[in-house]
């Protein structure tokens, strides 16, 4: 009689290479006499030959070139001394360069590379001012000049065709849309755990593909590229480009009669038109355009309002329903649109000054339903998601960059370095913020960690889709308007001398910049970063701030 | 050993002789992804029956395998090392849930269809194999797909910090569960 679980043991030892030649003949003697348990071991050594087995299929391509990528680096933080100071040297001698060349003379320009003897600069030539009491006129946006869309970025594409390589698109549909290692819906093509949601942006470098029934597009988000389905199989459009709308603005009569909101076409060659002028509302400021380009919001206060406190409205891009969608005794303003155009973030200031927390950040529906308080804190910002908003908190005397979970929850401080009061600006994966401090800083909102990009004042930090970031530099000696990568190469100017406090934005379609001035208020001009051209849009002299670039999505 | 690690201790040698003099991070690391990427996803594949934990698994032994070269000390047996570190964090992983988050958001993962780790899995182990490993504890688990990888049981036991007596009850134990799961039947294709 031998036993079964002695020759089984004998069995996995063997399979293990632990059987000495002693214990492999006593294993085979027993196999040899009994046939159970000769089947068992057969079905044993089957399920080691099975396991052995070499695998055929590995990890996405991602994953080896973020190992690659790390052996590549060299240790990014060990370069961080070094690329502040590159950074810093660049900054100041580009500052210093063109304080010689340009001078402080308002608005001027310098084209970032090879200077022209004199860079054009167009003036508006506004048509005649409509009173402010006109009745609201529809926009309607205006196509840009091709030859002025100059792309900074990649190829240009049709001013209003289809999507195309080099366009920034949004997603337009409904649910998510997952970004795949190859075209097409096939097991090989893998998918990134970073999906796009709506509104979301991106930037396409590559396509369109057919595949599975699919037009797709390579896309880049971030340090992530993979592809897109822009389209159904029916054709109705996931993604669709992002084209350059109007910009709105706020005007003030010269003579005093009172203010409205005005739109022009970004070549200044448009007729300029009132999108709205309400008796009932006065200072206008912080237009901001729903990411659909559909809604304007903006912060005002009512005639009639007893204590002048400021309220949140918001307005059709027609000029038409005009809603205000908080009416309350304290300040509500900063608002922000999520990316999916359905609530507005904002700043709520309590009027009293014992009030216990400076201000609160509070979520609203864009049709003023579903007010949620998310707790202390200004300068709202919403990831590009839409999942996160990012905000500057502050304690102490000073203030700090918070991410908080859009519906409430997961709130937390992700970097102790003091922060300027204003607002950060995400990265276009939603990875990174770039925030002011003493210089331009960026900060991993996974692990805090902190990478200098500028060591010169910088502020109004805006991150581009096609991930180049703008910065405005107040309070240096020569204020103008720059670029830099977020490595912290390829500073560059991209305006003369800014005398007064401009804030850059990106127009939706990446590439030019907004200019304006958010302290006494004086003009807006575009600016094309490729070559330094300036478009004035709003006469010298006149009282005019607050623009923002209505997005056009199809 | 198995075929594949053997050529893959070739490639690394000739890269490490290649080197010798100028010690270069990127032509190691990527020899070593080259040669190992695809048995160590396959070994944490086991592990985890998760191709997205696998895939963390994979990508945080290699970026640890960079910072152990870049900081001069690549290890001798970067095959056995990575299974060691990839095991580890797997154990940890059970404990913490949490591995190379920093960039989770850029792993891929697959939710629809058949996905790359369904088919292996039901191809290659067959289901019932499958379903047997699932049953194991972590560490047989561990043991046994070591094994299937040609470690023996000195460095298995090495790997899951157990004595070498401990490790062999271990392993034939869980030999014994899983034909006990199988009933005796393997797999219609072996």
């Amino acid at each position: 009689m031998h036993d079964h679980r002695q020759i089984l043991a004998l069995a996995a030892a063997a399979i293990d290479f632990e059987l000495d030649p002693l214990g492999r003949s006593q294993l085979e003697a027993a196999l040899e006499a009994c046939p159970l348990c000769r089947r068992q071991v057969s079905a044993m050594r089957a399920t080691a030959t099975i396991l052995r087995r070499p695998s055929d299929i590995g990890t996405p391509s991602r994953v080896r070139d973020v190992v690659i990528g790390a052996a590549l680096r060299g240790g990014r933080r060990t370069l961080g001394l070094r690329s502040l100071l590159a950074a810093s040297l660049s900054l100041l001698v580009v500052l210093g360069g063109t304080a010689v060349i340009v001078g402080n003379r308002g608005f001027g320009i310098v084209p970032p590379v090879s200077p022209p003897a004199s860079a054009p600069i167009q003036t508006a030539t506004a048509q005649a001012s409509p009173s402010p009491t006109a009745s609201p006129t529809p926009s309607e946006a205006q196509p840009s000049d091709p030859a002025e869309t100059a792309p900074a970025i990649s190829p240009s594409p049709g001013a209003d065709g289809p999507l195309a390589v080099g366009d920034i698109a949004a997603m337009v549909t409904d649910g998510r849309l997952v970004i795949r290692t190859q075209p097409g819906t096939g097991a090989d093509s893998a998918i990134f755990k970073t999906k796009l949601f709506p509104g979301q942006r991106v930037l396409t470098i590559e396509g369109p593909v057919e595949a599975s029934g699919y037009p797709w597009f390579r896309v880049r988000l971030g340090v992530i590229e993979g592809w897109v389905a822009a389209a159904s199989q029916d054709g109705v459009p996931w993604l669709a480009p992002v084209r350059n709308g109007l910009i709105a603005f706020v005007r003030a009569a010269a003579d005093g009669s009172g203010e409205a909101i005005y739109t022009i076409a970004p070549d200044a060659t448009g007729e300029q038109s009132v999108l709205l002028a309400d008796p009932g509302v006065f200072d206008y400021s912080q237009l901001t355009w729903s990411p659909d380009g559909q809604r304007l919001a903006f912060v005002g206060t009512l005639a009639d309002a007893v204590n002048g406190s400021s309220e949140i409205f918001v307005v059709d891009a027609d000029g038409s329903n005009l809603v205000q969608i908080t009416q309350n005794e304290v300040d509500d303003d900063s608002p922000a649109w999520s990316p999916d155009s359905t609530q507005i973030a904002f700043r709520r200031t309590e009027l009293d000054p014992s009030a216990p927390v400076d201000s609160n950040v509070v979520v609203i529906g864009a049709d003023g339903s579903g007010v949620k308080l998310l707790g202390p804190g200004a300068n709202p910002v919403w990831s590009p998601d839409g999942q996160q908003l990012a905000m500057t908190v502050s304690g102490g005397g000073s203030s700090r960059v918070w991410v908080q979970a859009a519906d409430g929850g997961d709130r937390r401080q992700v970097t102790d370095v003091s922060v300027a009061s204003a607002p950060p600006s995400w990265s276009p994966d939603g990875q990174h913020l770039v925030f002011s401090s003493s210089g331009l800083f960026l900060v991993e909102v996974a692990s805090g960690s902190i990478t200098p990009l500028t060591a010169e004042p910088g502020s109004m930090p805006t991150w581009s889709i096609g991930g180049t970031i703008a910065f405005s530099t107040i309070g240096s000696g020569s204020p103008g308007i720059f670029l830099v990568d977020p490595d912290g190469s390829g500073l560059r100017r991209v305006s003369g001398d800014l005398g007064l406090t401009p804030v850059p934005e990106w127009s939706p379609d990446g590439r030019r910049l907004l200019l304006s001035d958010e302290g006494r208020g004086s003009q807006v001009g575009v600016v094309d970063p490729s070559s330094g051209n300036l478009t004035l849009l709003t006469e010298d002299g006149g009282t005019n701030r607050s623009p923002a670039w209505q997005p056009r999505l199809r | 050993m198995p075929e594949t690690a053997v050529a893959a201790n070739v490639v690394f040698e000739d890269v490490r002789s290649r080197t010798a003099d100028r010690p270069n991070v990127v032509d190691i690391v990527s020899a070593a992804y080259d040669a190992l990427e695809r048995p160590l996803y396959a070994f944490a594949l086991g592990i985890t029956h998760s191709g997205t934990a696998a895939e963390d698994l994979v990508q945080e032994s290699f970026l640890r395998l960079v910072r152990e070269v870049r900081a001069g000390r690549p290890p001798d047996n970067v095959r056995a090392w990575l299974y060691r570190v990839c095991a580890n964090l797997a154990t940890s992983r059970g404990r913490r849930a949490t591995i190379a988050t920093r960039y989770l958001p850029f792993l891929a993962t697959r939710e629809v269809g058949e996905t790359p780790e369904a088919r292996h899995l039901r191809l290659e182990l067959g289901a019932e194999l499958t379903a047997a490993l699932a049953d194991l504890s972590h560490d047989e688990r561990t043991g046994l797909l070591l094994s299937a990888g040609g470690f023996h049981g000195p460095e298995i036991a090495d790997m899951i910090g157990r004595t070498h007596g401990a490790t062999r009850t271990m392993l034939t134990r869980a030999r014994l569960k899983v034909q006990a799961r199988l009933s005796g039947e393997v797999d219609r294709r072996a």
